[in-house]
């Protein structure tokens, strides 16, 4: 193995697909990014198509990187994409039907309720770490036998976003841990192996990929994908793993207790744990670095709404931002329960919706838009207290994405959680922590806190965090209060939808 | 041809407007003038803005309509505002507006000397006094401003003021004055304030006239009667042409105020029960903010009202399962809870602008109904059919989404200002001696009707219900969020 030469890291995300060429000490070389399409073929049915998106972004991509090596040696490559998914394959790899995304796709919530009541929710929970949800790939492949039986017939092999590509470059049908411990009920946490007999009840006759761990390099690139990608041929791939795992990776988020806070489109919160704690209100997974498990934590929405919000009052972010930063914290005795697309941890509650309480005339948009700030806050606070409830700890606190730019938000989340927060200097994001998976993989001594520094430390104000503690504790009120009111709306918003 | 003159004393401006024999009006006029604050806990006018906006106004209507027909005036005007005056009716000191709270302190003291026992014996209920009653206003006069309570002759009313410039003559209303007055006279109460009963003037029925005008007034010729007058909700209800028990008026402005019509009733908790007056006793229920929330909601989004207004009409009835209550400044009746707030709830990421909108016109069409039923319940009589005034009536989705919520016909006033008019009643009764409450009915005219869609009725009583146990919900969040705000 080599212990020079460049790292490629690329990953395929909800949106768009971004890659980086990076050096062996770290340094960015070079970007590359191409936005693709979502299809929503039905109200909660949410799809990628593998070939046109997946396979087309990496090509444009890697070449892109390619051109940007300018012939200097390539040492490894690491793939990571949006999971868990449902990807049907034959044995050679080649996808079924579309891609059946993560969490967001909604459609098997009959089979989640048929594998919890066959298997128990209780065994499920200690043995998976995790609740049955839309999250979980298991009921999605139910549904798939169900619904689709003639395509579940034909299905040999189940792959996801990252696997699809190392299948494709190198002919190997692999799967990290990682990744398997999110196929809900079909992995055991604690023997970290493929639950064979809940697999065979779950997708009898299919084959479950190889097992492997994020920094280990699982085959070559093949002479046949060299000639379409132009990678050189017999470069190593690695196993890869779902993005937010990458991500973590990439801001050093590595060690028992660290946590990453990423600000995107929905909050989400990775925590480091030395050995499983399964909680019912979390995601109890593998961690992408071997022997490691994590906790994680996802809130329905977060940059969801306060675009929502920023759109209701027009105008652009900058100037809503600056008078937001001028309202006193507590937003002159606002609250807003941020659950506009329900919420995943720790109610896992999808009729759950959004509220503004505590209006009164003096309150303009500003208010609003710092009480969304405020709200979300709040909605990491409660994953946080869950979390450490699990027997996470949170010595560490990693900030990363979009919504640290400006700084107003993650001083919020500072103050209403009481802890500093470390911002990361690079946000290049999931792929960057590719290229390092890569590093790591192919021998390089990687050091991730070498490569990426912290830019900056948002430490709590204590006035502010005791005003916000009281806040806090009417925001818990607030949904239990108010659960019921919001479970009658949400089914009146059903069933106003119009029929598929 | 003008035939009688209304003239209302808002506490943003004054409006007279000119009337034909039948009611309909000829022309109008309207002349703002400005609330001072000098202190967080103080709001004030000079009484003579008031005078002069009244001068102007029926000087400008004389510019264009010959006044020599009117056959009397009629005022009306902003209640619980006071103005001390000396003898000649000018005023000592600037006048406490209704919505000035220096008297807290006072308040606090007597309420709790008094408690609810005292209260029950001499006072008009047993519920807290106000920081706009004239007995603590009284005394607290006396105590800061000694020199201006010395020299009054009278504590007055807006309405009052302007009756005394008119025609010399000083007098009120048991109706107008129903905080320290029932339809037998002054309450005992009021001798908690040394020296202002002999500063309350004499007490008359509304449509009783005060007095006539001592000279020409800009065609009015001197010796037309001025009727006593009353309150502006009051002549809303005049103007609205109520009659029968049973008869019920919605009036969104500023605020939402429903009234009832009752032939007997008791007096409802949740309610202003008036003194009966002229075989009909009148329950009122107002809130804190009806047209204001729309107002809130446009300034606080970026748009015009117009706009809201636009939006909303492309949202379903439910405001696709988003719930706004409208208790923007707490809440009047029926809740009567100053730590109350507003909410929005049912939010998801598909509700829109529209929605939203909707959401805003809705929240108070549920808080419309809720005091329905308080009033309802005080007058024993079920509302059959609705009147609809006030400024928010010019919208027809509005007016629609009333007559859906409470499931009740609605009829539109023509005229926008209902007190005006209710004045004008008043000043035709104080003519001709004849019944007030027939004459309204003769003088008021209506220019639309809504019908209640059934097909929405099931869907509205629900979220009714929601709107009402959200209230209880939020409850405790909300008087810990209002404490904590203050």
């Amino acid at each position: 193995m080599s212990s020079a030469g460049l790292l490629l890291g690329i990953d395929i995300g909800t949106a768009s697909s971004k890659g980086v060429l990076v050096a062996a000490d770290g340094t960015v070389l070079a970007r590359a990014s191409r936005a693709h399409q979502t299809s929503y073929p039905h109200p909660g049915w949410v799809e990628h198509d593998a070939r046109t998106v997946w396979w087309q972004d990496f090509l444009e991509i890697t070449r892109e990187l390619v051109d940007a090596a300018e012939g200097r040696e390539l040492a490894g490559l690491a793939v990571s994409g949006i999971g868990p998914v449902l990807l049907p394959a034959t044995a050679a790899g080649e996808p079924l039907r579309p891609a059946i995304l993560y969490g967001v796709d909604t459609r098997a919530s009959a089979e989640i309720t048929e594998l919890t009541e066959e298997l128990g929710a209780e065994e499920i929970l200690r043995r998976g770490g995790t609740p049955l949800s839309s999250q979980a790939v298991g009921p999605k492949v139910r549904w798939l036998a169900k619904h689709e039986p003639e395509v579940f017939a034909r299905t040999e092999r189940l792959l996801m976003a990252s696997s699809y590509l190392v299948h494709q470059l190198t002919g190997e049908y692999v799967l990290d841990h990682h990744s398997a411990s999110q196929c809900d009920p079909m992995y055991d946490l604690h023997a970290r192996d493929w639950a064979a007999d809940w697999a065979r009840q779950v997708a009898p006759g299919i084959e479950l990929p190889r097992l492997a761990w994020p920094t280990e390099v699982v085959g070559a690139v093949t002479a046949e994908a060299a000639g379409e990608t132009g990678l050189p041929q017999g470069l190593p791939v690695t196993t890869g793993t779902v993005d937010a795992w990458a991500e973590a990776t990439s801001v050093g988020v590595t060690q028992p207790g660290e946590t990453m806070i990423m600000y995107g489109t929905t909050m989400f919160l990775i925590n480091v744990l030395t050995d499983p704690r399964p909680h019912p209100g979390l995601w109890t997974t593998c961690g992408a670095l071997p022997e490691t498990y994590s906790l994680a934590a996802g809130m329905a929405t977060s940059g969801a709404v306060t675009d929502w919000l920023r759109k209701l009052v027009g105008g652009e972010f900058g100037p809503l931002v600056e008078e937001a930063a001028r309202v006193p914290a507590g937003s002159r005795g606002l609250l807003l329960l941020p659950y506009f697309a329900g919420e995943r941890t720790p109610l896992f509650d999808p009729d759950a919706r959004g509220m503004l309480a505590g209006l009164t005339l003096g309150h303009g948009r500003a208010e609003l838009y710092r009480a969304a700030l405020e709200g979300i806050a709040y909605g990491v606070r409660h994953n946080l207290e869950v979390m450490r409830e699990a027997g996470g700890t949170a010595r560490r606190l990693v900030a990363v994405g979009g919504g640290t730019q400006g700084g107003l938000w993650t001083h919020i989340v500072s103050d209403v959680v009481g802890a500093a927060q470390e911002v990361p200097a690079e946000t290049v994001g999931a792929c960057y922590g590719d290229a390092a998976l890569a590093g790591i993989a192919v021998g390089m001594d990687v050091d991730v806190r070498a490569w990426n520094p912290v830019r900056r430390t948002v430490q709590p104000d204590p006035d502010r965090a005791a005003k916000y503690e009281t806040y806090y504790q009417h925001y818990r009120a607030l949904y239990p209060a108010s659960k019921d009111i919001a479970h009658f709306l949400a089914a009146e918003q059903r069933a106003a939808e119009p029929a598929d | 041809m003008a035939g009688y003159l209304g003239i209302d004393i808002g506490s943003t401006a004054t409006k007279a407007v000119a009337f034909a024999p039948d009611g309909t009006p000829i022309r109008g006029a309207s002349v703002d003038y400005a609330i001072s604050r000098p202190a967080a806990d103080r709001a004030e006018q000079d009484a003579r803005d008031w005078r002069n906006a009244a001068e102007e106004c029926v000087a400008e209507l004389a510019r264009h309509t010959d006044l020599g027909s009117v056959r009397g005036i009629g005022v009306t005007g902003q209640v619980d505002t006071h103005v001390l005056v000396d003898e000649a009716g000018e005023p000592t000191a600037p006048a406490l507006l209704w919505q000035d709270v220096r008297t807290s302190a006072v308040v606090e003291s007597l309420n709790a000397r008094l408690g609810p026992h005292g209260r029950a014996k001499g006072w008009a209920s047993s519920q807290p006094i106000d920081a706009s009653n004239p007995v603590p206003r009284a005394l607290w006069l006396a105590e800061h401003e000694p020199a201006a309570w010395r020299r009054a002759r009278w504590l007055l009313l807006p309405k009052d003021f302007i009756n005394g410039w008119l025609t010399g003559e000083f007098a009120s209303d048991p109706l107008a004055s129903f905080k320290i007055a029932n339809g037998a006279g002054y309450l005992p109460g009021i001798a908690e304030a040394p020296g202002l009963a002999e500063r309350l003037p004499s007490l008359y029925e509304p449509d009783h006239p005060v007095g006539r005008l001592r000279r020409d007034w800009h065609g009015v010729r001197a010796g037309t009667p001025v009727a006593t007058g009353t309150m502006d909700a009051y002549c809303d209800v005049l103007g609205s042409g109520l009659r029968q028990a049973g008869d019920t008026l919605v009036i969104l402005g500023t605020t939402a105020v429903v009234a009832t019509v009752g032939i007997g009733g008791t007096d409802g908790a949740d309610v202003v029960t008036f003194a009966p007056y002229r075989g009909r006793q009148v329950h009122a229920a107002p809130t804190q903010s009806g047209g204001d929330s729309l107002r809130w909601w446009a300034t606080a989004t970026g748009h015009e009202v117009a706009g809201v207004l636009g939006a909303a009409g492309t949202a379903e009835p439910g405001a696709g399962g988003v719930i706004f209550a409208p208790h923007l400044l707490g809440e009047r009746a029926p809740l009567w809870d100053t730590e109350v707030r507003a909410w929005f709830t049912g939010m998801h990421a598909s509700t829109g602008f529209a929605e939203l909108s909707r959401a805003v016109l809705e929240g108070v069409g549920y808080s419309v109904r809720e005091l329905l039923d308080a009033v309802e319940a005080a007058a024993g009589a079920r509302a059959e059919r609705l009147v609809i005034s006030g400024g928010g009536s010019r919208d027809p989705l509005w007016c629609q989404i009333i007559a859906d919520i409470t499931g009740r016909p609605a009829r539109r006033t023509r005229n926008t200002d209902t007190a005006v008019l209710g004045a004008a009643v008043l000043a035709a009764s104080a003519d001709t001696g004849t019944d007030p409450w027939a004459r309204a009915a003769e003088l008021t005219q209506y220019d639309a009707d809504y019908q209640p869609d059934r097909t929405v009725r099931t869907r509205y009583d629900q979220l009714y219900e929601l709107y009402r146990s959200s209230y209880h919900a939020l409850r405790e969040v909300h008087g810990r969020l209002a404490r904590l705000s203050s």
